[in-house]
């Protein structure tokens, strides 16, 4: 069986660095970005099963505005999106809220930093379960 | 200069404290013209005087009709002005009534004059000194119009005195000598006092305006001190997320097996990690709450809540073999308020319970409905607060002198943070002692 194919996007290349080791020891392929913009021509030319995606990169919203932009790509309409967001985040919104409207944010679910990587690969694994 | 939605809020409370004097004035006089009428047997009309009331009645609702009308007024700056001359307009159909009164309680030889030095002064306190001097000399032209007016038998004369056979009665109010002297007396009088009340109130109120600006400086220091405190945070938190990451992936052995003996340092260095995350976020959340954002109200299930709770904190106590008692009242049903906050304050004092409880011991959970608000009691069987850490255990940082803090983790913030959400939601907590042993936490939060 191909193995399934991770993106994620982080601006913090140590978390990236830690996001990939934990997701390639559990056997997924990884493609990593360091920005919303390298995030989605990857998208593109990878065509993940999965995004993994930070929400304060460049800019402190970078990470949703990311997801309705992946929502506007064919093919890519309902591709599982998990946000990883932070406490500390100063974001301007509040991301409970936020996550409720799934116009504004369509993501499916969230992962608090810092990673737990038994949580981290059950969510994946929820999610790829669903969508199969 | 105070802003001018601040300076509305006052004139109106001020108003609202002279039309309360209206309706004991009201009362007052008519109270005391019946005691001189009937006790004492002086010789007054008392269906004038009643119906000179019925005015100061009547100024009342009227008044009370227009103040309502402004306080629903959008633009700031049209209700200042209609409030100021309501206020004006109220002060000076006041002195016309107290003229009327004065005149049927003997014009120029009534000891009720006395009434303009405590009204003036009074009304003072909302006017402008421009304003008062202006009402001042209105009432300095009724009073010597109404004296005038007697005098030359314009208008006729009522003698506040008791009448007897053989007393004559000095008839003052037509003796020119007098007239100029008790007038002239009155106005001196009057100018005098209303200079001294308007420096002293001018002075008081230069002194008003001093100490609300001084707390707008400290609120606005306060509200810099936060932003920093959430931007210094949230930078750490970013490090320590990076290598609370990282070292999670070495921990769980990813590429491979971990000698023991360094795999104890790292786990070391794991735990004292995970304790700086939890107080950085604990930091971050009081933080955020006093800058008064944070704060969501929707109406939701407090009883799934409490059960929620409740099954959150189970395994921690097993591991400590605690037994939890739940007494949650049937009746309690839906509130409105921060669901998520309450929840977390709720388990939070419930594991603090746990923390502190021995080995084997009980924590429990009661909440009883009442008709307005619903009240928690988490108790536990643990050290105890001692009495002089109680007026302080909500406090940032505070933590029991009783705690051993190298044995029991503890942040010092999660308290108050319990204390901020409950003040958001305008209910009330605070601890009390078990006699026998052990802690109670009780708060109160309203339904609505």
């Amino acid at each position: 069986m191909e193995k399934q194919k991770i993106l994620i996007v982080d601006d913090d290349l140590d978390i990236l660095a830690a996001l990939s080791a934990i997701l390639k020891n559990a056997e997924y392929e990884v493609v990593s970005a360091e920005s919303k913009k390298e995030g989605l021509e990857k998208l593109k030319s990878s065509k993940p099963d999965i995004a993994i995606l930070d929400v304060m990169m460049e800019t402190s919203q970078a990470g949703f505005e990311m997801t309705r932009e992946i929502r506007k790509i064919s093919g890519f309409e309902k591709l599982p999106i998990i946000m990883l967001t932070s406490v500390g985040d100063i974001t301007g919104v509040n991301f409970q809220a936020a996550m409720s409207d799934s116009d504004w944010l369509p993501a499916d679910s969230y992962i608090e930093k810092p990673i737990e990587p038994e949580e981290l690969i059950e969510e994946i694994r929820n999610l790829l379960d669903n969508k199969q | 200069m105070k802003e001018l939605t601040n300076k509305n809020t006052e004139l109106i409370q001020r108003v609202n404290w002279l039309m309360i004097n209206r309706w004991y004035a009201v009362i007052g006089v008519i109270i005391v013209s019946v005691v001189a009428k009937f006790l004492i047997k002086i010789d007054i009309s008392l269906i004038n005087i009643m119906s000179a009331t019925l005015l100061l009645f009547a100024e009342n609702i009227i008044g009370l009709y227009y103040i309502k009308k402004i306080i629903s007024e959008k633009d700031k700056t049209k209700q200042y002005h209609r409030l100021k001359r309501n206020i004006n307009c109220q002060i000076s159909f006041d002195l016309i009534v107290l003229t009327i009164l004065i005149h049927y309680l003997g014009g120029i030889e009534s000891p009720f004059l006395l009434a303009f030095f405590f009204h003036i002064p009074g009304a003072s306190i909302l006017l402008s000194k421009r304003e008062t001097v202006i009402q001042t000399s209105l009432a300095v032209l009724l009073i010597s119009m109404l004296t005038f007016f007697e005098f030359y038998d314009i208008l006729p004369h009522h003698c506040f005195c008791i009448k007897k056979a053989n007393v004559t009665i000095p008839d003052l109010y037509s003796d020119i000598y007098y007239v100029y002297k008790a007038l002239g007396a009155f106005i001196i009088s009057l100018y005098i006092l209303i200079y001294i009340s308007t420096s002293i109130g001018t002075r008081l109120r230069n002194q008003e305006d001093q100490y609300e600006e001084a707390i707008l400086k400290l609120n606005k220091k306060d509200e810099l001190k936060n932003e920093y405190v959430l931007r210094l945070t949230h930078d750490i938190k970013g490090h320590i997320s990076a290598i609370q990451s990282s070292l999670s992936v070495v921990k769980t052995g990813v590429f491979a097996e971990i000698d023991p003996r360094n795999q104890e340092f790292i786990n070391r260095a794991y735990r004292r990690t995970y304790a700086l995350i939890k107080f950085i976020k604990d930091l971050l959340r009081l933080t955020k709450m006093r800058q008064g954002d944070d704060f969501e109200r929707k109406t939701f299930s407090f009883k799934d809540m409490l059960y929620e709770c409740v099954k959150e904190v189970e395994s921690n106590a097993e591991t400590k073999s605690i037994e939890i008692i739940s007494k949650i009242d049937e009746k309690i049903d839906t509130i409105t308020g921060d669901g998520f906050s309450l929840k977390e304050i709720t388990s939070n004092m419930m594991l603090n319970a746990v923390k502190y409880t021995p080995v084997n011991g009980k924590i429990s959970l009661e909440a009883y409905d009442y008709v307005d608000f619903i009240r928690i009691i988490i108790s536990d069987s643990g050290i105890g607060v001692p009495e002089e850490d109680i007026p302080h255990i909500f406090e940032e940082f505070y933590r029991g002198s009783n705690v051993d803090k190298k044995k029991i983790e503890g942040t010092g913030v999660g308290l108050a943070i319990a204390k901020n959400v409950i003040k958001q939601h305008k209910g009330d907590i605070w601890v009390e002692n078990i006699q026998t042993g052990g802690t109670k936490f009780i708060y109160d939060i309203p339904k609505i």
